[in-house]
């Protein structure tokens, strides 16, 4: 058997799968989220009462400030953990490029914590009596909208690694709004019958731009920290 | 614009102006303040690790 | 000597905290007292002498002070990201000591610009607040600065939180496009944008001149207090070196 040494893959998948394990034994860690995204989204009927009509009217935005809420929430500890116990520095000392080594770590969290919210939004629209024929721009935009919100949570988890959460919270809200903005005007064009597709484009872009772009700024500040 | 009064009041819109000329001095002299009280902390400081 | 050992002289001497402190020394007074004066011509001018706007009344003299802090926030978070590219490309000093002084004045700067608009939205739109493109786009761009200065705060090496808040600083340029460009975009109350360096002005001569004075002034302004900002920060940076020590002595005696 040949002894090659790990390339980038191999970590990549390492990672990967280190990640989803930990997840899995630890019920919390796709839980949470999911049932902080509901319990918000049920303040709202509880709070402005059960009016079908006015329900309805807000449902995608409710479920938007829901979503976002919850990723703050989830992304806290991203970072942490590995920091704590030395792990993030064997992941810097293995010499490959961190930022695709972050881009894996931050899909997987997306797929823990993101993805289940962007299913249980079909959960959420039945309390909320969404309009079913828009569901398909509500997951589309929510997906794209929540792997900006992993991304982005992830920049403000590196900036803050070792610190109090509460400062990712204040780094990541600024720059999570206008993803926020687009995402509710995508859905608010869709019900009136108005061109939906230019503001999923910006989301697609943003997506486009922030992935590399991010994963480079996360690696730098992950460097940072460890200097 | 014929008396003094008439030039600060501007119409009722004098409060507007004044007051946002009012809170840019605010901010220069805090900015300007919080300098002069670090300054002088480092200078305390260095005296009494000299004296 | 050619050219190049005078710009890498030039540029070890300014890079340096000592010699950057000995030469804005003389620039600090010099810097101050000319913002002192063009400020005062130029809001002296228009406050007083511009001619009365024939829509709002007087209360449109507010722009002499709401553009050039609106113009100069967005120039701050630009100046902090170079700034920050050059501490985290090329490792100077002093490029991480510019972005920690620069950072609350830019902050001061928006929260002008935040309150004299609202001050002035209040008798044209009706209203103090809206939720419009530019708006809400520059009370992101304040807490950005609100972010930058608490992850300073709360960094206890100092030399990580000069790093870590030059890539916020780069990634936060981010949102000077969408303050810029939003308002062409959407539809929305605030007006398009009307003052530039470059094509003619859309106001009248006797408003765009004072306004263009008060900018310059402006800018000078803030030069000095980065400057008096940068000069403490070196101070203390740098408290355990001999040569402040001897400058506080001097300072003392």
């Amino acid at each position: 058997m040949t002894n090659k040494s790990p390339g980038v893959l191999d970590w990549i998948l390492l990672i990967t799968k280190r990640d989803l394990l930990i997840s899995s034994k630890r019920s919390a860690s796709y839980i949470t989220p999911v049932a902080f995204f509901l319990i918000i989204v049920s303040l709202f009927p509880l709070a402005f009462g059960p009016e079908q009509k006015q329900l309805s009217s807000m449902a995608s935005n409710i479920i938007w400030i829901a979503a976002l809420l919850s990723s703050l929430l989830a992304i806290e500890g991203i970072f942490n953990n590995d920091f704590n116990d030395g792990t993030l520095e064997q992941i810097i000392m293995s010499g490959e490029p961190l930022f695709l080594l972050v881009i894996a770590k931050v899909f997987c969290h997306w797929l823990i914590a993101g993805a289940p919210i962007v299913v249980s939004s079909l959960l959420a629209g039945i309390f909320l009596y969404f309009s079913f024929e828009n569901t398909l721009v509500l997951l589309f935009s929510l997906t794209l909208g929540s792997l900006l919100f992993s991304l982005l949570g992830a920049f403000g988890g590196a900036l803050s690694l070792g610190k109090s959460p509460v400062l990712s919270t204040i780094i990541v809200l600024p720059f999570s709004i206008p993803v926020l903005i687009l995402g509710t005007s995508c859905f608010n064009a869709s019900i009136n019958q108005q061109d939906y597709i230019v503001y999923l484009l910006y989301l697609g872009s943003l997506v486009a731009i922030g992935l590399p772009g991010l994963s480079v700024a996360i690696a730098t500040s992950i460097k940072i920290n460890y200097e | 614009m014929t008396t003094f009064l008439d030039i600060i009041l501007m119409d009722g819109y004098g409060y507007h102006v004044w007051s946002v000329l009012l809170i840019f001095l605010i901010l220069l002299f805090i900015n300007i303040f919080w300098v002069s009280q670090r300054l002088k902390k480092l200078l305390s400081d260095h005296k009494d690790l000299v004296d | 000597m050619n050219r190049s050992n005078v710009f890498i002289a030039w540029s070890m001497k300014m890079g340096s905290p000592p010699g950057f402190f000995n030469w804005s020394t003389k620039w600090c007074f010099f810097i101050g007292l000319l913002s002192f004066l063009v400020l005062t011509v130029g809001l002296f001018w228009g406050i007083f002498y511009a001619p009365t706007d024939y829509k709002q009344g007087d209360v449109y003299r507010i722009i002499f002070m709401h553009v050039p802090a609106a113009i100069l926030s967005q120039s701050i978070l630009l100046l902090m990201a170079s700034f920050g590219f050059i501490l985290i490309v090329w490792r100077a000093k002093i490029a991480g000591m510019f972005v920690r002084a620069a950072a609350p004045v830019g902050a001061s700067f928006t929260l002008l610009a935040l309150l004299s608009g609202s001050i002035w939205g209040h008798p044209t739109w009706g209203t103090w607040w809206v939720w419009d493109a530019r708006l809400t786009s520059t009370l992101l761009l304040f807490f950005i600065y609100t972010a930058i200065i608490g992850l300073y705060s709360s960094t206890d090496n100092k030399i990580t939180a000069d790093r870590s808040i030059s890539l916020l600083s780069i990634v936060g340029i981010a949102i000077i496009p969408i303050i810029k460009k939003s308002v062409d975009w959407w539809q929305t109350l605030h007006q398009p944008s009307t003052f530039s360096l470059t094509s003619s002005p859309s106001m009248s001569y006797e408003m765009y001149l004072p306004l263009a004075i008060c900018v310059v002034g402006f800018y000078l302004l803030f030069i000095y207090i980065l400057l008096l900002r940068l000069r403490v920060e070196i101070l203390y940076r740098e408290r355990d070196t001999s040569w402040v020590k001897d400058y506080l002595n001097q300072r003392i005696g």
